[in-house]
């Protein structure tokens, strides 16, 4: 876990003191997100049988100190998550992508990095909201390189909303510690389980949900998404897809897991009915839109719906099914993301009405395939058990609403990514695409993403079964709570 | 068992190799193709002879208990379906190498075939319900890809529309199997039978029902999804003949079959997939008379058939389970022969126009041939496999609704058969610009073999289909089949009903142009119009949507957000108990709360920009009073230095911008502004009453200071806390500073325009000169006690900023760099590290990073603190010189 | 006391959030700058208050010395605050340069409004 913390910050200062010098800057950037993703592997290798890792910083035991705590939910989506920065370096490369050649690109793609394997990390309320002010602070600028007219209107958009969230945050934080008196999220989870989930700490629930729901980009806290997310370059907007919003999901998942069980209280039914309308909305937005980033950014909020019906649903089976979802989620939405952006460089449009023939890049062409029929659910793909794994929950709670629900959003993913596919792609073009030189490094990272999508698709059953033991742990509480209060006598 | 995984590897092992070895040699790749599928048939039919006894069963493990386990087994129905798939898929395989030789992309056409003849496999053999949904909608993609092959305008939209359309159907179907799942607790299609009474007795069993039946529908292009299998005819015509003919539209069929363990025989059931089959059956019989294109007409008729044998299955009874199968096998036998037959003219002659074909038996003598046994066997003559399935269709029985429709397909597959396969070629008018020629071997052999096929099935009938086809009946009807198959002497018998439906097929046939007038009056494409329809309401719905959640204007953003976190909070507030004790309040809160209601109204309704600032400013202020005298030293010095700063920065900022113009824009939602404003702020000072009113829990306070004194060495516990107990927050927290001064450099660009020199006070230059080192020591004096009285890092960090700051006002940017004499992003930079090298401190000398060590008064929290420091400096002057660079720059 | 510091809060809140519901760029900055001073002083004020500081001279805490903890909060509050604050100038300031204006309702460039053909082309 140390690596985690040591790495990403050392190799951002390497960067910034490699300003202007760009080839050294992307390699050491590469060098550094490699070992990230070492340091990443090891730590879920260690706790992937099912330990729980506690580690109180500078030996400051729990309720005082600040602990990091490593399940299998964390390292696991730390892994993911290093993966898709990984590959998001690498795409970052080609010469297409343009912000990407800014000397503070990479040191905040590192320091990004840093924020959200902080924030799957940590322990500590208060410290969850530091890491998710580096992740921001570090998106805010990313979004905003390059500038220009619609970048910078969206960047705006973005960083007020994000801002007014973290004021909610801490206001959470703060009324949280004054009732309970403590700021450790299992000590948390143990004074507030013991009195029941009295009013004032749904209270407070409710702002940090709030919070945390507009960092997931859920309904009718997603403005932000699709107002900047499109403006950004291609390797930042797959970074951002992959990670902003999953963190925002995991801290609804130990806030309404761990922290305070929301059964028998009125925010599960409203979870559910924000999970529901957060589908439905998304993927209707996307069902109006032309343009290829925008297509995909309304749905990555439809997907963030998927994942919170899981939590709202509680129990092992929904929760391994979020867990499983994460996870499929990341590796393929940063993927679309890093496609479509290599096949508006060729085409040299983003508009798919005025893209075509992009099947002649065969290796681009079966990223794309694979991703988007994995998104739609298309089976053996890692989307179609994702889905099915959501959908077989919700049955399992008898909410039917949401099967059919989810399922005629999978209809509408499906109507999508058709539309891209024979746009951009099947269609004759009204100009032959351009091949774009130096896509080599972009179209390679697509692959090493679409090769995760079709080995979680394969090696689903293994996969799930490890997930359901990740839900049962969530699901239970104990070990979490056990397994950091005991480490901290 | 081997052989049942060979049935489905073979084909996709083919498809792995079709793409290079096309480009080796087009012809190395039919026959691998060919061979790959004639091998699955033929694997296939070697399990036959378990089949009637016990079915081969192979189980490998895969993602159970969520989804699929690669469960097969070779039932009757399933060898059956797959013979059909391997051995009509061989003949179009040839068949393309004679029709599509040359074109590009032959390969990529190759390749998308054998993975579809693999996903059909795995379809027939499939016992799992979830593998069924892979198989299934495996098949459907795929169809996709086939027919948008040729890329063309209609290829796109009739592609598009099937996919979508079975797309719909796969999801019901998964509904429905996860509806069957909930209720019976059964993976395996073969248990369902077994779990027929806990099925029928469940309440989800109706669901379930309806949305198998309908999800079936979808995909064998059954009313009211009927309308896109005759679009679908813009795919290459062999492939249309394998997909749309002969094996995927038999799918949703063969589904059902295999469901009808399950459902059969209830009313719903009966109800719903007779009904859907004979309003399917009158469909197709509307539009038949008005296709010109014999590809239309065969899609029609096919639409047709389907139509037919599900009203076949919503019949009880061992006769029209044997009836089903029969017309499945015989159908795929002709239709595809006719396919063939169709694509072959259309080779020849270059059009597929009803009107303009004629007379080809000359120039196209085995085309006519295999349209003749192709259009014989459909109309039912003996011996061909179709009067077999005539024969046994007049068995099955039904009402009168089952009969009439029976009757009714039977007479318009009569009339289809004649247009397709006699009149193109017996006709005595034609097109004279029309110059046919006879397909090549490639294409004729194919068609001729399975024109044989159906003959042969048909003389052989009883022994050949019957073993298997009546296993396969007593499996669907769940009971044993006396009798087998009619056979000639037998049905000649019957013959008068046999011949009373020949002759009214013949009459219709002849009556053609006029039955196509009057067709020509119903409504068309209602269906499809219906689809369309939809579709664009569902798009208008987001339009919608995206009118109400992603209007554009912030603003709209914001006042959701706030309200949003304020309603979450409130069903907790409303929990609390809301008795309010009265408090004393010092005499010396009054002034403060006066300061900070006076600074928030300034900065909320002033005209000018400095005012709003000031405001704000006062507000900073305020607060730093109250935290001064609420026991929060540290926290007043910090607020005051930043707060300071915040207001050089944002008056630097804005200096340039327009001056605030609010009232000249009447702003509409005022009071709607206003009412949110009020409710967010009851719910703020709801919160902060709440968290008075309940405490679960002694809070840390004292523990914190004991142990900041004990094993953090300082008096000063909140200095401890950041650079100690906390300091993971604390380094968090200065990388976010440091990331506000990369954006600020970023962003802040200073114009390219030539400076102009700007008067600046020289008695401000002086003052300057003076204030640094005064500055310089106050700040490590401060750096320095922290750990015990009220200062430290942050506190110097922005004293000496603020004096920097002030030699940029009075001497320009440049002058504030050479005092620091680096670059304001490398001190940010150069902060970092230090603390990043005090965290390694512990990590190096044990206990992990960031855990403290001490040598005498010194230890590395200090150098922590220290980082903090020169971090603090770098962000503070990066962003003053920034902004004051550019704006000078700009002038 | 605790009840007034409660007032105060909502009052910030309401000020800040009637801010940022403002028509223009400053209005937006300050109303930000509000709400953080309003969230510093509810964490401060749940926290329950003192007028002793959070010392522990020689090692004996104050009598009735403050909580630490929602000091340290605050204080880390503040500065991320300074941090936000200071981005979002620069970004308000480059946003103006590249815009012209400082109206947000007119910022809909990024969101244009739906085209009024049927999205679904006809390919």
């Amino acid at each position: 876990m140390t690596g985690l913390l040591v790495i990403p910050p050392l190799t951002a200062l390497v960067l910034l003191a490699l300003w202007g010098r760009p080839r050294l800057q992307a390699a050491v950037s590469l060098a550094g997100m490699i070992a990230l993703l070492g340091a990443a592997a090891h730590l879920l290798l260690e706790v992937a049988p099912g330990g729980i890792l506690v580690w109180a910083v500078g030996g400051w035991p729990a309720p005082l100190g600040i602990v990091l705590v490593a399940d299998r939910l964390a390292a696991a989506l730390v892994a993911v998550s290093t993966l898709v920065g990984v590959a998001c370096v690498l795409a970052a490369r080609s010469p297409h992508d343009d912000p990407a050649r800014h000397p503070a690109w990479h040191p905040l793609v590192h320091l990004l990095m840093w924020g959200v394997c902080g924030a799957f990390c940590t322990g500590d309320l208060f410290n969850l909201f530091v890491w998710f002010e580096v992740m921001l602070m570090s998106s805010f600028t990313l979004i905003a390189l390059g500038g220009g007219r619609e970048r910078l209107e969206g960047a705006v958009k973005y960083v007020a909303m994000n801002l007014v969230s973290s004021v909610l945050f801490l206001c959470g934080c703060g009324i949280l510690y004054g009732v309970c008196g403590t700021l450790n999220m299992a000590d948390l989870a143990r004074i507030i389980s013991a009195a029941d989930t009295p009013p004032a700490v749904q209270a407070a629930g409710g702002c940090l949900l709030a919070a945390f729901l507009l960092k997931s980009a859920a309904f009718p806290l997603f403005a932000w998404l699709p107002a900047s997310y499109h403006t950004a370059a291609p390797a930042t907007v797959a970074l951002f897809s992959a990670l902003l919003t999953k963190v925002g999901i995991y801290a609804v998942l130990r806030l309404t897991v761990t922290i305070m069980p929301l059964s028998g209280t009125l925010l599960q039914p409203t979870l559910l009915w924000v999970a529901l309308a957060t589908m439905a909305v998304g993927v209707l937005g996307a069902a109006t839109q032309m343009e290829l980033k925008r297509i995909l950014s309304f749905h990555i909020i439809s997907q963030v719906g998927y994942m919170l019906l899981s939590i709202a649903i509680g129990g092992a089976t929904a929760l391994a099914a979020a867990v499983f979802y994460l996870i499929h989620h990341i590796l393929v939405k940063s993927n679309l993301f890093l496609i479509v952006g290599l096949a508006a460089a060729h085409g040299g449009a983003e508009d798919v009405r005025r893209l075509g023939g992009l099947r002649r890049f065969p290796l681009l062409y079966a990223g794309f395939l694979i991703s988007a029929a994995s998104l739609a659910g298309i089976p053996p793909l890692s989307g179609f058990f994702a889905k099915l794994a959501t959908v077989r929950a919700a049955a399992e709670a008898g909410q039917w609403v949401a099967v059919a629900v989810a399922l005629a959003v999978g209809f509408l993913t499906l109507y999508s990514m058709v539309k891209i596919h024979r746009e951009a792609f099947a269609k004759e073009a009204p100009a032959a695409p351009v091949p774009l030189a130096g896509a080599g490094w972009a179209t390679t990272a697509v692959l090493v993403l679409a090769t995760g999508t079709v080995l979680i698709g394969l090696g689903a059953g293994p996969l799930w079964r490890w997930s359901l033991a990740v839900g049962n742990e969530l699901a239970a509480r104990t070990p979490y709570i056990d397994a950091v209060l005991k480490a901290t006598p | 068992m081997g052989f049942a995984i060979a049935v489905v590897l073979l084909p996709l092992l083919a498809a792995l190799f079709a793409v290079p070895s096309a480009r080796l040699s087009e012809r190395l790749a039919i026959i691998l193709a060919a061979c790959a599928l004639a091998g699955s048939a033929a694997c296939a039919l070697a399990l036959a002879p378990a089949a009637l006894s016990v079915p081969v069963e192979v189980l490998l493990p895969w993602a159970a208990p969520l989804g699929p386990d690669l469960a097969l087994r070779a039932d009757a129905l399933g060898v059956i379906l797959a013979t059909l798939v391997g051995g009509v898929g061989a003949c179009v395989v040839v068949y393309i190498g004679g029709y599509q030789r040359g074109e590009p992309g032959l390969g990529r056409l190759l390749a998308t075939l054998l993975s579809f003849a693999a996903a059909m496999q795995l379809l027939a053999l499939a016992d799992d319900l979830w593998l069924v949904f892979v198989a299934w909608e495996l098949t459907s993609v795929c169809s996709y890809l086939l027919v948008l092959h040729t890329r063309t305008r209609e290829a796109l939209k009739a592609g598009t529309t099937a996919l979508l359309v079975t797309g719909l159907g796969g999801l019901l179907l998964l509904a429905g199997l996860l509806l069957v799942q909930q209720a019976t607790g059964v993976t395996r299609l073969s248990e369902l039978g077994a779990a027929r009474d806990v099925l029928l007795a469940s309440p989800l069993c109706t669901a379930a029902l309806v949305c198998v039946v309908i999800g079936c529908a979808t995909k064998s292009a059954l009313f009211p999804f009927h309308f896109w299998l005759p679009g679908a005819m813009a795919a290459p015509t062999p492939v249309s003949a394998y997909l749309h003919a002969a094996t995927m539209v038999k799918a949703g069929i063969f589904l059902l079959a295999r469901v009808h363990p399950g459902f059969g025989g209830t009313a719903l059931w009966e109800g719903l997939v007779g009904g859907l089959g004979a309003l399917t059956i009158l469909a197709a019989c509307c539009r038949l008379p008005l296709a010109d294109d014999l590809k239309q007409l065969l899609a029609w008729s096919t639409v047709l058939a389907l139509g037919t044998l599900a009203v076949l299955l919503s019949l009880d009874g061992a006769e029209a389970a044997l009836a089903v199968v029969v017309l499945l096998i015989a159908h795929a036998a002709y239709k595809g022969t006719l396919f063939l037959t169709v694509g072959s003219i259309d080779h020849g002659t270059g059009t597929r126009s009803l009107a303009r074909l004629g007379y080809l038996r000359r120039a196209m003598p085995w085309t006519a041939l295999a349209g003749l046994l192709g259009a014989s066997s459909m109309m039912g003559l003996p011996p061909f496999a179709g009067f077999v399935a005539k024969e046994q269709i007049k068995l099955a029985g039904g009402g009168w609704l089952a009969s009439g429709s029976l009757l009714l397909s039977a007479v318009a597959l009569v009339a289809v058969a004649w247009w397709v396969g006699i009149r193109p070629f017996w006709r005595r008018r034609a097109d004279p610009d029309l110059h046919p020629h006879e397909s090549g071997p490639a294409i004729i052999v194919p068609t001729l073999v399975l024109a044989v096929l159906g003959l042969g099935l048909g003389l052989g009938g009883a022994w050949l289909m019957s073993p298997l086809a009546t296993r396969a009946a007593a499996d669907l009807a769940g009971q044993a089949v006396d009798g087998g198959l009619p056979t000639l002497p037998t049905a000649w018998a019957k013959a008068g009903v046999a011949a009373l439906i020949l002759a009214l097929g013949l009459t219709v046939a002849w009556q053609r142009e006029r039955l196509a007038v009057a067709c020509g009056y119903l409504p068309r494409d209602l269906c499809q119009r219906a689809w369309e329809a939809g579709l664009h309401g569902l798009v208008a719905l987001g339009r919608a949507c995206v009118h109400v959640t992603q209007h554009g204007d912030l603003r709209g953003y914001l006042a959701v957000t706030m309200l949003v976190g304020a309603g979450l909070a409130a069903p907790g507030l409303a929990g609390l108990d809301w008795t309010l004790a009265a408090e004393p309040v010092p005499l010396w809160m009054w002034p403060l709360c006066a300061l900070l209601t006076v600074g928030a109204a300034v900065a909320a309704f002033a005209r000018t920009r400095l005012a709003a600032v000031a405001g704000l400013g006062a507000v900073g202020y305020g607060m730093a009073m109250i935290f001064l005298a609420l026991g929060a030293p540290d926290l007043a010095l910090t607020q005051v230095l930043v707060e300071t700063l915040v207001v050089v920065l944002l008056v630097l900022a804005f200096r340039h911008l327009p001056e605030l113009r609010a009232a000249a824009r009447p702003e509409r939602r005022r009071w709607l502004h206003a009412a949110v404003a009020v409710i967010v702020g009851i719910a703020a000072t709801g919160l902060v009453l709440a968290a008075q009113q309940q405490q679960l829990a002694p809070n840390l306070g004292n523990r914190l200071i004991a142990a900041a004194w004990e094993r953090g060495l300082g008096a000063n516990a909140v200095n401890v806390i950041l650079v100690d107990i906390r300091a993971l927050d604390t380094f968090g927290e200065i990388t976010v500073l440091l990331l506000a001064a990369i954006g600020v450099a970023a962003l802040v660009v200073p114009g390219a325009e030539p400076r102009i020199a700007i008067a600046r006070s020289p008695i401000l230059a002086a003052a300057s000169r003076l204030i640094l080192p005064l500055a310089t020591l106050l700040a490590l004096f401060w750096w320095w006690r922290g750990h015990h009285q009220p200062g430290g890092g942050f506190a110097a960090g922005l004293c000496l900023g603020a004096a920097i700051v002030l030699i940029a006002a009075a001497r320009g940017g440049g002058a504030a760099r050479r005092t620091l004499r680096a670059s304001p992003l490398a001190w940010a930079g150069g902060g970092l590290a230090l603390a990043w090298l005090a965290g390694m401190i512990g990590l190096v000398a044990g206990g992990g990073f960031l855990f403290p060590h001490w040598l005498g008064p010194l230890g590395s929290p200090m150098l922590f603190d220290l980082g903090v420091f020169v971090l603090v400096v770098g962000i503070v002057v990066m962003s003053v010189e920034r902004l004051l660079e550019a704006e000078e720059g700009e002038a | 006391m605790s009840v007034l510091l409660a007032v105060l809060t909502g009052l910030l809140v309401a000020a800040g959030t009637w801010l940022v519901l403002q028509r223009l760029l400053l209005h937006l900055v300050l109303g930000i700058g509000l709400l953080g001073h309003a969230a510093n002083l509810l964490i401060f004020a749940a926290g329950g208050v003192s007028e002793s500081p959070a010392f522990a001279p020689g090692g004996t805490p104050l009598p009735g010395a403050a909580d630490p903890l929602p000091q340290a909060l605050v204080l880390t509050a503040i500065v991320i605050g300074f941090g936000a604050t200071a981005f979002l100038l620069a970004l308000a300031w480059r946003a103006f340069r590249t815009l012209g204006d400082d109206d947000l309702p007119g910022w809909s460039g990024s969101e244009p409004p739906l085209e009024n053909d049927h999205s679904e082309p006809q390919p």
